[in-house]
């Protein structure tokens, strides 16, 4: 008996625990929406009842977890009610505390009146009416009389109540406190029955439930094998119907359809006629403009995530019963819609963001119209190519689709959004570049960099002096020169490189083979050791300079793209930025080498800081306090600010993606391999023969150089850059980023960055709050997801690596017969 | 009782330590230590707890640099060199304490020991080169075929730091092997396991010298093996190497004896001798 009590005495305990977490983290999205409420209450009201229920399911799947195979029904609804308890404590103390505020003269009143006054009524049972007998404030003082009975302490009423029976969800009412606990208790239960560990429905325990009774042949697949698989490929195609939900829910023009416009049709009259969306949010939820804003924001995020979760659950798995023009057609289906879509968009509102970012590229306006439509078709045609050649394997279809979808609709989706979407979107991206860029040097090899924004802010300056530098840097033909010299120095030793390294690469073929010899003779080949005989090289020499002379003649005699230089160096810009923060990021390497933890922590602390001093007191380059004013946009001045963002969105959202690339490849070579050794043990690392010097410098050369882009993004998208813009916020910010989206993780830092940057930025108001938010949502997260929201999963190999070794095994005669290796390995690269 | 697989071979000397002092303040760890190692040699280092056994692989490893004295490899000098280089020349170790790298699966633990046997940099892994990606499925094989020989196979995909003590230890010296080693460093192998592992490890260790021609320098306390498979015993006393030969030799050392033992050796039989220190060890 006793034992039996005190188990379930720790049941208890654990439930008043998580539900002490729980109510924390209710306040803490109380004080998130505190400021805004003030002023965007009505929009807020509606969350805060489903937030709570949310976490409150979020607390019971944890309790399960923790529970494991130890859970019974008592003692889930022990638990569930020791946590309802905790969770309307700590809610009813910070009540208690909210009070005090008040009466000090926090004008908190009118918030909580909206948001949080129903909550309050309902855990504390004590009716709304008595939580508010406050008198008015004094209009000078902005205090209440020193005489005026304060309003009363919901904590003190509820303990007293009585009859405490006003919980009300709308379809049921049960007793305050203590009804509370008792309905949140059920929902906990409910959940719990639900779930079992992380996914939705318990298949193992129902499987059996169901072959026990009602097993058939017919219901035994169902269950076994095509309902999982159903759940899998509603998966796999929920960016893609979240998509179409987004799509449904933005007005456009629907009166002309584009076809007509393309074809000319149409005439402007007839265009401006009404906008309207399929699915009216407005009118049918009732919901403000501003809400109906951040639904399709939040809807952008999710779809965002839909798809880097979709990544996750991707299988390789043959479906040979379909045939090769199926799967082909299947994706392609939803690139080509997409680009429909996005016409219709397009043409139907007379989005004219890609002209003048082409016409800045020296285009007219025709040309540039045309370049945008090749681009649109490039992007598909590719695509088109990517899904042929990599369906012929029937293993690929999951990744195909998923790749073939996604990508066109992150390409797409900034075309459905507003200026104030596109300008949140805008800062998510350029954060997810920059905590790209923490990541490999704090998640990959483990060093903590505090001064992140010294190159975040070298990249923004470098695009601000050279932008505002316009004029100079830009002048005429001798810009061409400078252009078709740079062009021809970039190209000449590029040419050589790579043809001398395919070279190598037919030449060495058996390179691969010797090296499974396994014994201590191997070999690779080496770009500098295995020269291609002479007159290779001299041919390659001949052909590159040809290529170079080529280029610099193009630029200068014919004078094609002359308007690069002139109309805007944003490339020029780009390339600097990042190159100069690179090099910052390579000379703060050398002194942090010999320092560990939280020694280093404090130099590239200092680093940062020397930065933004710097900027404040180098005022000849950067304008000082006041900052670099005026900066222009990386496009031509009648260029509208919508268009800008727009342009900018794009840049970003490609920039992101192509950081995220370039990450995920350096993870999965020599050098992340390297870093993440260095991550585990330095010393063992460096004992196993990795150069610590070269992976530390390379690892903040690497990372610096993408803050440069981010930078370089940043100071295109604001107008007006100051010091303040470069604080040690940033950095703390990034770290955040990359802690809570998993330390390492890649798709984490998109979801960190999301997390983090883009649902605050919806609250613009509540700066003040952020770092609580962090805070409390740091706290949470080490309690909850100790690895981060999306963490890394270990790099699985063995399957790939079993292919590749009986593929050799099978035929020793394999230098003899380059040919066939060679597809097969194509075929393998393709996955 | 001595290896018999195959006695050191030729006479080309792999490692030749000569006279090397390693000093931590006042304590002398390491005193004028000289050691030679032939080709094909399974050598071990023997000595109390405390001796400098572990410094002196450290010294040879380039952890430590030793204050005085020479290590030559190959024919060269590789005292004062960083211990990445030392690896790169063909220098392979396993810890005491297994060190093995957390956040990455067993695979790619053995692939990092490949590391200075490619040339893949952060420019060819970005734009995934043809050269790079061959070079990258070259090493996935050799990986492979390196958990095949330590019968690893199935979890290549694990934790490394989530399988089995006797495996860890199996997959601490792949990961050394992966850099094609010429010399491997052994530091207790069989710490901590029982005879029946000991055995297996035993096994193993020859399977290396024999199958992969490596020479191999071992610190271990479990005498039973190593009077069983050395060739070649060095034994080291407060940093000083007391005494060195064949197993046999070693264990009719009075020196040896008396450094284990601390009494005088005539009331002593052979055996015995071997079981005292075996208990001491432990």
């Amino acid at each position: 008996m006793i034992q039996r009590l005190l188990r379930l005495h720790s049941f208890v305990k654990d439930g008043l625990n998580n539900g002490f977490i729980n109510g924390f983290l209710i306040v803490m999205i109380i004080l998130i929406g505190l400021p805004a409420g003030l002023e965007r209450r009505e929009e807020l009201a509606p969350f805060a009842i489903p937030i709570f229920i949310l976490l409150t399911l979020v607390f019971a799947v944890v309790t399960v977890r923790q529970f494991g195979s130890r859970a019974t029904w008592g003692r889930l609804i022990a638990n569930g009610v020791a946590m309802a308890i905790g969770t309307a404590i700590v809610f009813l103390l910070f009540m208690s505390l909210i009070n005090r505020w008040q009466a000090r003269g926090f004008e908190v009143q009118d918030y909580f009146a909206e948001v949080t006054l129903g909550t309050t009524s309902r855990l504390s049972g004590v009716p709304e009416s008595e939580l508010f007998p406050n008198p008015e404030v004094e209009p000078i003082s902005q205090e209440y009389p020193e005489d005026a009975e304060l309003r009363t302490d919901p904590m003190i009423l509820a303990i007293n109540n009585d009859d405490i029976v006003v919980f009300d969800l709308g379809f049921i009412k049960v007793g305050g406190l203590f009804g509370t606990a008792l309905v949140l208790g059920v929902i906990a239960v409910v959940v719990v029955a639900g779930y079992r560990g992380w996914t939705l429905i318990d298949w193992q325990a129902a499987q059996a439930w169901f072959n026990q009774r009602y097993a058939t042949a017919g219901s035994k697949r169902l269950l076994n094998s095509q309902l999982p698989m159903a759940v899998h490929w509603l998966r796999l195609i929920m960016p893609a119907l979240l998509f179409l939900l987004l799509w449904s829910t933005i007005s456009m023009n629907f009166d002309t359809p584009f076809w007509e416009d393309v074809l000319g049709e149409s005439t402007i009259e007839e265009m401006d006629g009404g906008r309207s969306s399929i699915l009216d949010l407005g009118e049918q939820f009732n919901m403000s403009p501003r809400a109906i804003q951040n639904f399709q924001l939040i809807m952008v995020f999710t779809i965002v995530v839909s798809f880097l979760l979709a990544g996750r659950s991707l299988r390789q798995r043959e479906y040979a019963a379909l045939p090769y023009l199926g799967r082909v057609v299947l994706a392609l289906l939803f690139p080509l819609a997409l680009l429909a879509l996005a016409v219709w968009r397009i043409e139907s509102d007379e989005i004219t963001f890609i002209s003048p970012t082409l016409s800045f590229a020296g285009l007219d306006e025709l040309e540039a119209v045309t370049a945008s439509l090749l681009v649109g078709y490039g992007v598909v045609i590719i695509i088109a190519i990517y899904v042929l050649l990599s369906l012929r394997d029937s293993e690929n279809l999951e990744a195909t689709l998923l790749f073939a979808s996604g990508i066109p609709i992150l390409l797409t989706m900034p075309l459905f959004l507003d200026q104030y979407q596109t300008s949140v979107v805008n800062l998510v991206a350029i954060y997810t570049i920059l905590g790209m860029g923490l990541n490999i040097v704090v998640g990959y090899a483990g060093l903590l960099d505090l001064g992140h924004v010294a190159f975040f802010a070298v990249g923004a300056y470098v695009y601000a002096f050279i932008e505002s530098n316009r004029q100079h840097i830009s002048a005429g033909h001798a810009n061409d020169v400078l252009f078709g010299l740079i062009t021809a120095a970039i190209l000449a030793p590029l040419v050589i490189v790579t043809a001398t390294l395919y070279w190598q690469q037919y030449h060495n073929r058996q390179a691969i083979d010797r090296a499974s010899d396994g014994g201590t003779e191997y070999r690779m080949a080496r770009l500098w050791r295995d020269q291609p005989p002479p007159l290779v090289t001299l041919g390659l020499l001949v052909l590159a300079i040809g290529v170079a002379l080529g280029g610099w003649y193009l630029f200068e005699q014919v004078g094609l793209f002359s308007g690069v230089g002139r109309a805007s160096p944003f490339l020029l810009a780009l390339v600097l930025g990042l190159i100069s923060a690179g090099f910052a990021g390579f000379l703060l390497g050398f002194p942090v080498l010999r320092l560990r933890g939280d020694y280093l922590a404090i130099v590239t602390l200092g680093f940062g800081e020397i930065i933004s001093i710097s900027l404040e007191n180098l005022e000849n380059l950067t304008g000082g306090p006041f900052g670099a004013q005026n900066v222009p946009k990386p496009l031509p001045s009648d260029a509208t600010i919508a268009e800008a963002n727009l342009t900018i969105l794009y840049l970003a959202t490609i920039g992101a993606m192509a950081v995220a690339f370039l990450a995920l490849r350096l993870r999965h070579a020599r050098q992340g391999r390297a870093w993440t050794a260095l991550r585990s043990d330095e010393d063992i690392a460096q004992a196993m023969g990795i150069n610590l010097v070269n992976a530390k410098l390379t690892a903040f050369t690497i990372s610096a150089a993408f803050a440069g882009i981010a930078g370089v993004l940043f100071a295109a998208r604001q107008s007006n850059l100051f010091p303040t813009n470069f604080s040690l916020n940033i950095s703390i910010n990034v770290l955040a980023i990359v802690i809570i989206g998993g330390m390492g993780s890649v798709p984490g830092v998109v979801v960190g960055s999301i997390a983090l940057v883009g649902l605050p930025e919806m609250l613009r108001a509540i700066k003040d709050y952020r770092i609580m938010a962090f805070g409390g949502l740091l706290v949470a997260m080490m309690l909850v997801r100790p690895g981060g929201l999306l963490p890394t999963p270990l790099v699985s190999l063995e399957e790939r690596a079993r292919q590749l070794h009986s593929r050799l095994g099978k035929s020793p005669p394999a230098q003899e017969n380059p040919a066939a290796s060679d597809e097969d390995k194509e075929r393998a690269d393709d996955r | 009782m001595t290896g018999n697989a195959s006695q050191p071979n030729n006479g080309d000397v792999v490692l030749d330590v000569q006279g090397i002092t390693k000093r931590f303040g006042g304590l002398v760890a390491v005193s004028e230590a000289s050691l030679t190692i032939y080709r094909g040699m399974i050598a071990s280092l023997i000595g109390p707890n405390g001796a400098g056994k572990t410094t002196f692989f450290n010294c040879v490893t380039g952890f430590y640099t030793p204050d005085r004295g020479l290590i030559h490899f190959m024919g060269s000098n590789i005292a004062g060199l960083r211990p990445d280089q030392i690896n790169a020349r063909g220098i392979a170790r396993t810890y005491q304490n297994i060190h093995l790298f957390h956040n990455m699966s067993t695979l790619e633990n053995i692939m990092v020991g490949a590391h200075t046997r490619l040339s893949a940099g952060p420019t060819g892994a970005s734009i995934r080169h043809p050269l790079n990606r061959e070079e990258e499925e070259a090493t996935l094989i050799k990986a492979y075929e390196l958990l095949e020989f330590i019968d690893l196979t199935g979890m290549g995909d694990l934790d490394a730091t989530n399988l089995s003590y006797g495996a860890q230890r199996r997959l601490e010296i792949a990961r050394a092997l992966a850099s094609d080693p010429l010399l491997l460093l052994l530091d207790e192998p069989t710490a901590g396991m029982n005879p029946h592992e000991t055995e297996e490890m035993m096994r193993f260790i020859r399977r290396l010298r024999d199958e992969r021609g490596l020479t191999i320098f071992l610190i271990e306390h479990d005498m039973g093996l190593v009077m069983n498979i050395s060739d070649q015993v060095s034994v080291l006393d407060y940093g000083r190497k007391i005494a060195e030969g064949t197993p046999e030799e070693v264990q009719r050392n009075p020196l040896v004896i008396e450094a284990y033992l601390g009494r005088p050796p005539e009331e002593l039989e052979e055996d015995e001798v071997a079981t005292a220190a075996e208990e001491d060890a432990s």
